[in-house]
Order: C-alpha cells, then sequence, then structure tokens
C-alpha cells in the first residue's frame, strides 16, 4: 500500500494503535504492521512526527521511560484522544459502507 | 551500542535529522532521543531476525559486519533524515512560538509594574496629572500613543500565538508558519514598548532629573533593557524558524542544508569515493565564503573545515550532504538553512531564505 493512501488515516491508526495501552514509538509500529497484516509499511519514522502532533493536540499523553540504558517515549490516549477514535472509528465506518456499495458489483437481476 | 559498527550510522542519521531541525535546543534534544530509541529499538529487531545471528565460531568481525548491515537497515526503514525533519518542524516552530509568546506575557505585567513603582516614587502620579502632562513628556499624544499601540500589538499577538498553538491546533488548519510570525510580533512589539519607555525616562531625565527616584527607575530601566534584549533576540529566532519552514515545505531532493551560525555559507567540494550503500558515510571539505555583503561581518573566512556527508544510494540526482559548519557568526543567530547544489560551482545562497534553482 502506497504511504500517500494512509494520508489522513495515520492519527486515527496511531490512536487505535494505543487503544490496548500505553506503548512507545516502536510498539505502535509493530502493531500497525501486524494489525494490518504488513500492508502499512510507512517510513517508520514518520510515526514520530505523528505522535508528537496529536501529543500537542493533547490526544495522547507521553511520558519518558527507561529501560535497558534505553530512553523511549511511552504515549496513552488521553479521554480526549479515546472520544477522537471513537468519533473517527464512527466517521471511517460510514464512509468504507458509502464506498462498498458503489464499488461492489451490484447484484444482478435475475431474469427469468 | 554506540560501541558497535552499527552505533556510529545510527549517531550520523540523528546528527543529519538534527541538522535540519529548527528551532531551540532543548525540543530538538528531546526529539532526537526519542528517534534514537526508536532507531536503537529497529536495529535490534533486525538484528534478531538477522540473516545470520551470530555463531560461538563466529568471527568479531563478521558480528561487526552483521551490526553494521541491522543498522544501515534500520536506518533506510526509518526514512530519509530530510523527510523525517521536514514533520517535526511545524511542531517545534509551533512550540517554539508558544514559549515566546508566554515568556513575553509573563514578563509584561513585571516590567510594567517596575515602571509604574519608579513613576509612583517619583511622584509622577497619573492621577493628578495624566502621562502627557509629565514634566518634560514630549508634546500630545508623541510618546503615549507608540507606547500604547506596542503595548497593544505584543499582547494581542502573544495571546493569539498562544491560542493558535494549543490545543486548538486540532481544529485549526494547518499553517506552521503563522504562529512564529505573530510571535516575532509580538516580541518586537515588547521590544518597541521597551524603547517608548526609555524615551520616556530620557525626556523625563532632560528635563526634570531631580524628580525621578533613582533606584526604582534604575531597576526599571534595567529590566526593561534586558526584556528589549530577549524580547527581540527571540522574534529574529522564530523569524529564522519561519524562514526554515518554508525550506522545507519546498526543499527539493538534492538540497544541501547547512548549518551555519553566521552571515556566511559553504562551497561544498565532495572528496573520496561515494559508497553505494544507504548511510554509507564519506567526508567532504567545507570551505567557508561569504557572498559581498557580509564579507565584513565575517571572522574566519576561507578556512578548511572537516564534516561529515552521508551520501544516498541509488539516486540519480546530486548526493544530499549534510555540512556542520557551526561556529563562525554572530552570536544568538540560530543555524540558516542555505541551499547548495554541488553539482554547481560556488555558493547559491540566501539569507534567511531557501533559494531553489531547480
Amino acid at each position: 500500500m502506497r504511504p500517500e493512501a494512509l494520508k489522513g488515516h495515520l492519527d486515527g491508526m496511531l490512536l487505535a494503535a494505543l487503544e490496548p495501552g500505553p506503548r512507545h514509538g516502536y510498539a505502535i509500529m509493530e502493531a500497525l504492521r501486524a494489525g494490518s497484516d504488513g500492508q502499512f509499511d510507512l517510513p517508520t519514522g514518520t510515526i514520530y512526527p505523528a505522535l508528537r502532533r496529536l501529543e500537542r493536540a493533547g490526544l495522547v499523553a507521553g511520558t519518558w521511560s527507561e529501560a535497558g540504558g534505553r530512553r523511549r517515549r511511552v504515549y496513552e490516549l488521553t479521554p480526549a484522544g479515546r472520544h477522537t477514535l471513537d468519533t473517527e472509528r464512527g466517521s471511517w465506518r460510514q464512509f468504507s459502507a458509502a464506498v462498498t456499495a458503489m464499488l461492489e458489483p451490484a447484484p444482478r437481476p435475475v431474469t427469468s | 551500542m554506540t560501541g558497535l559498527p552499527g552505533g556510529q550510522l545510527v549517531e550520523d542519521y540523528l546528527a543529519e535529522v538534527g541538522a535540519r531541525l529548527p528551532g531551540p535546543a532543548r525540543p530538538r534534544a528531546s526529539i532526537l532521543a526519542e528517534l534514537r530509541g526508536g532507531l536503537l529499538d529497529t536495529v535490534d529487531a533486525y538484528r534478531d531476525a538477522g540473516v545470520s545471528p551470530a555463531t560461538p565460531g563466529a568471527a568479531a568481525d563478521a558480528a561487526a559486519d552483521a551490526a553494521a548491515d541491522a543498522a544501515a537497515a534500520a536506518i533506510e526503514e526509518f526514512g530519509d533524515p530530510g523527510l523525517i525533519a521536514a514533520a517535526f518542524g511545524p511542531g517545534l516552530a509551533l512550540g517554539q512560538a508558544r514559549r515566546v509568546a508566554l515568556a513575553l506575557l509573563v514578563t509584561g505585567p513585571l516590567v510594567g509594574l517596575l515602571w509604574a513603582t519608579a513613576a509612583t516614587a517619583s511622584h509622577i502620579g497619573s492621577r493628578q496629572v495624566p502621562p502627557w502632562h509629565w514634566v518634560g513628556a514630549l508634546p500630545g499624544s508623541l510618546m503615549v500613543f507608540p507606547l500604547a499601540t506596542a503595548i497593544a500589538i505584543a499582547v494581542w499577538t502573544a495571546l493569539f500565538t498562544i491560542a493558535a498553538t494549543g490545543r486548538a491546533t486540532r481544529w485549526l488548519p494547518d499553517r506552521p508558519r503563522l504562529a512564529p510570525g505573530t510571535a516575532a510580533v509580538a516580541g518586537f512589539g515588547a521590544a518597541g514598548a521597551d524603547v517608548a519607555l526609555f524615551l520616556l525616562l530620557a525626556s523625563q531625565l532632560t528635563v526634570a532629573p531631580g524628580r525621578l527616584a533613582a533606584a526604582p527607575a534604575a531597576a526599571a530601566a534595567l529590566a526593561s533593557a534586558t526584556r528589549l534584549f530577549l524580547a527581540g533576540r527571540a522574534a529574529c529566532r522564530c523569524l529564522t524558524t519561519r524562514a526554515a519552514l518554508a525550506g522545507h515545505l519546498s526543499r527539493p531532493m538534492g538540497a544541501v542544508v547547512v548549518q551555519a551560525s553566521g552571515t556566511w555559507c559553504a562551497d561544498v567540494r565532495r572528496r573520496g569515493r561515494r559508497e553505494d550503500r544507504p548511510g554509507a558515510l564519506g567526508s567532504a571539505r567545507t570551505r567557508t565564503s561569504a557572498p559581498p555583503a557580509a564579507r565584513g561581518r565575517l571572522k574566519d573566512h576561507g578556512h578548511q573545515r572537516q564534516a561529515p556527508v552521508a551520501y544516498t544510494a541509488g539516486h540519480s540526482r546530486p548526493a544530499r550532504h549534510h555540512v556542520n559548519a557551526r561556529g563562525v557568526g554572530l552570536p544568538g543567530i540560530q543555524p540558516v538553512l542555505w541551499n547548495i547544489r554541488p553539482d554547481i560551482t560556488g555558493p547559491l545562497c540566501t539569507l534567511g531564505r531557501l533559494n531553489f534553482e531547480n
């Protein structure tokens, strides 16, 4: 899948990846890959600016954690983030249902 | 990790991203720390899934090669350093603008309080005599209007900057260059207010120096002088960041980013063999040279410097060079981006603005 196709949906998917619990950048990337069956293959570095943007907007909260001498920034959903995720989910369902209805071949009328 | 051969590749990559990040040092360091953690995690994942895990009898250099390969693969997966830095740019600019605006709004009332104290202690009461009737004040509104205007501009633009850089970014249109601009206006407004206050003080000193209470007036003047310097510098830095964002938004592949701290630019000459591997390192010799206008301000014109250069494999356009050539020029000026095409002889540069030829 081309990275351009993800444009506009990355924020929602990052929020969804954080829904099960707090995660750091690499784990979020893993979750995106595993969740999409390897379809989402975007440059790993691009999720970090996106996470910072979500943090600035108050949708996720980041804290530093240190394990094994390595510093990682761990993100978790805020209540506002959870709400936004619900909204995104609802509008995506509507959108995808409409696109599916248009793109799927219509059942042929039965002729006798 | 940094002790291993792959660690140096990681650090070089981070240096290349870091050189392209605009704004103050602390947020940039935080971003680089986060990227380092993520990148090292990715390197580990590649090494763990390595083609040939180190066997008991494996030679040390084979392990080193595996580490370097894992680092190179992780770097490739992470993406182009220019793209990553460009994606961080708007956030850094917003953060910088917000901090400047907050600092102005916090310090403004303090400076005002000091001046009010000085005026009260000098018995320049506004109750009995409005400021434009002060002894020694310039006639009419000549002094007070500029002061009031500067304060109004500073306060409103600072408030706007804070509103536009907080949680509201969720709903606002994506215009990252706006906030650094309004923060710069706020900084210049505050500096203008200080200048107006100094003019008021000067007129008072000229006509009736005996009426001034020396200590409170000196304290107020000192506070204003400090604020004048800091606000002016912060405004200039915001403008630099704003200019850097313009570069990020339109920088074509093959552009050269030079991190510099003065009014000069570098002419990049590539030396050595270009290795056909992502993240491979070579070296370049940079020669500092100045545009004619800046030549008089240059301190070490013509010095030779060694700088790290990262070559990117497999693209036909000129290789991207990161030249870290800090250390010359005027204090307090943030890195400025220039476009220098290594395939064109002589520097192409515009201070504070990128000048693209393609």
